[in-house]
């Protein structure tokens, strides 16, 4: 499976485990970190085609992820500003989802992250081709 | 840290204005020098905020520090 594979099936089974019938904080939690995680693949996938190998990081790789998407795209005009954006929301919200679990996740913040994760999944898929 | 907090609610401010309440400082966490939330009166268009947000991280960083931020908003003033 590759990333762009990985982020649209993310978002596929993310969308139907919020219908389960389970605890809603719960899925909200799941579904935040795993969103997170197929944005952060994405963002990885866009570094290789720039010729990094964030496989081989092993510290501090999300930040790293999110400097060097800067450094390579945002600031070179390949990646909109409000993309980075989004993926960094997006970080923080897998932040909150995982280790601030006395912090609640309001319904619409969850209808949030999906916009946000699929506003930085077609601004990746559009730039993709060019890469 | 305090000096951070100072500065992202400064700029929050700028980039938000009377629509920011506050902002919720969770504290430095995992190579960010500063976490939290923004705590905002009304609700608005996610790619404005997202912008507003951009502006902030640039300002940030250019003083030289590391943040992560989200936003909610107020749910009291939600259900009012």
């Amino acid at each position: 499976m590759d990333e762009i594979e990985f982020a649209e099936e993310v978002l596929v089974a993310a969308e139907k485990i919020r219908k389960l019938p389970l605890n809603q904080e719960i899925v909200s939690r799941f579904i935040v970190s795993k969103l997170y995680y197929g944005a952060h693949h994405l963002g990885r996938l866009l570094l290789k085609k720039h010729g990094e190998h964030p496989d081989l990081w092993l510290n501090n790789v999300h930040i790293r992820t999110l400097r060097e998407l800067k450094k390579k795209f945002v600031d070179t005009g390949l990646l909109s500003l409000r993309a980075h954006t989004a993926l960094r929301t997006l970080r923080f919200k897998r932040i909150k989802a995982d280790y601030f679990l006395g912090k609640p996740f309001q319904t619409e913040e969850i209808d949030k992250v999906f916009r946000i994760y699929r506003e930085f999944l077609n601004e990746v898929r559009l730039l993709l081709p060019s890469l | 840290m305090r000096e951070v907090e100072e500065f992202v609610m400064q700029i929050a401010k700028q980039q938000f204005g009377e629509n920011l309440l506050d902002v919720d400082f969770w504290g430095p966490f995992d190579g960010d020098d500063l976490i939290g939330e923004l705590i905002l009166a009304a609700d608005l268009p996610e790619q404005d905020a997202l912008d507003k947000l951009g502006e902030i991280y640039n300002k940030v960083e250019d003083m030289g520090w590391t943040v992560s931020l989200g936003w909610i908003v107020d749910s009291t003033a939600q259900k009012e």
